[in-house]
């Protein structure tokens, strides 16, 4: 590793959108992040590259979320978002910092139409979810507690043993389909660094 | 054998910790490099009615790592056996 590399926060983070004034309106006025800059151009690069947009709202922290609007290019399917946990993945959660904001979004959210899907508290984050006009899934949470460094520990204890037993399992021609057998692996992890003998 | 449960000392978890003290049968170790250790001679139940959890810690109950095996891990309660 070179010494004093350092990613300092996201720039901003991109998807296609086939839904251009929706987006707009969403981001812009729903959502109130500042439109702060918009590429038009023709196509260039790729042969097949068609003229586009690319606009940035500004999303906080020194961070935008972007959209591309490809002009005369229909949405393919393997694009068209599908509700469902895995695609759901990718997403983003926006920040706010205290529980009478986070009620306030969501209120704000609802009283527009925008549904609000569900409200949760999750170990570290309390969060709602909605969606944008391509279907995107989307979060805003308050932290719950400060990330501590035990937090980080047990994050690579973890990331370990799941690792390490998928590492066994293809060596036997399995899968890694139970979270159980990862617990159970970071439980030896733990067992052999506590000098514990069961 | 014993049946062992690892729990990270951290506030969403002081739930299992207290219903793990509330068990006969079994020893609640203090922190040791950060993780409570629940150890039981032969087996260890948990019930989600008891400790009052959400679905998400309900669900990650076990994610500090444990040593036994898991007999049954529906929506009320959890059981862990030893090996032996």
């Amino acid at each position: 590793m070179t010494e004093g590399l350092r990613l300092n926060g996201v720039h901003h983070t991109a998807r296609p959108t086939w839904k251009l004034r929706e987006t707009v309106e969403f981001y812009r006025d729903m959502l109130e992040l500042p439109l702060v800059h918009a590429v038009s151009a023709r196509g260039w690069g790729p042969a097949d590259h068609p003229d586009f947009l690319h606009f940035f709202f500004e999303s906080g922290a020194g961070s935008t979320i972007a959209f591309f609007y490809y002009l005369g290019h229909q949405q393919p399917d393997h694009l068209v978002h599908r509700p469902r946990f895995d695609s759901d993945a990718i997403h983003t959660a926006w920040r706010v910092e205290s529980v009478a904001e986070l009620a306030a979004w969501r209120a704000k959210l609802e009283r527009n139409g925008v549904p609000v899907l569900f409200q949760v508290e999750h170990e570290v984050v309390e969060s709602f979810y909605f969606r944008d006009p391509n279907g995107y899934f989307l979060e805003i949470g308050r932290p719950v507690r400060p990330l501590s460094e035990l937090d980080a520990r047990d994050a690579h204890l973890t990331m370990q043993a799941a690792i390490e037993e998928e590492d066994r399992r293809r060596a036997r021609g399995e899968s890694l389909c139970e979270i159980g057998s990862v617990w159970r692996a970071k439980g030896t992890l733990l067992a052999q660094a506590l000098c514990i003998n069961p | 054998m014993t049946v062992l449960i690892f729990i990270p000392d951290i506030p969403e978890f002081v739930p299992l910790v207290t219903a793990a003290r509330a068990l006969r049968d079994s020893t609640v170790r203090a922190p040791e490099n950060g993780y409570w250790i629940i150890e039981a001679d032969r087996v260890l139940r948990f019930s989600r009615k008891a400790m009052k959890l959400g679905p998400a810690i309900w669900n990650s109950a076990l994610s500090g790592g444990f040593v036994g095996r898991i007999v049954d891990y529906g929506r009320d309660e959890i059981v862990i056996e030893s090996e032996a």
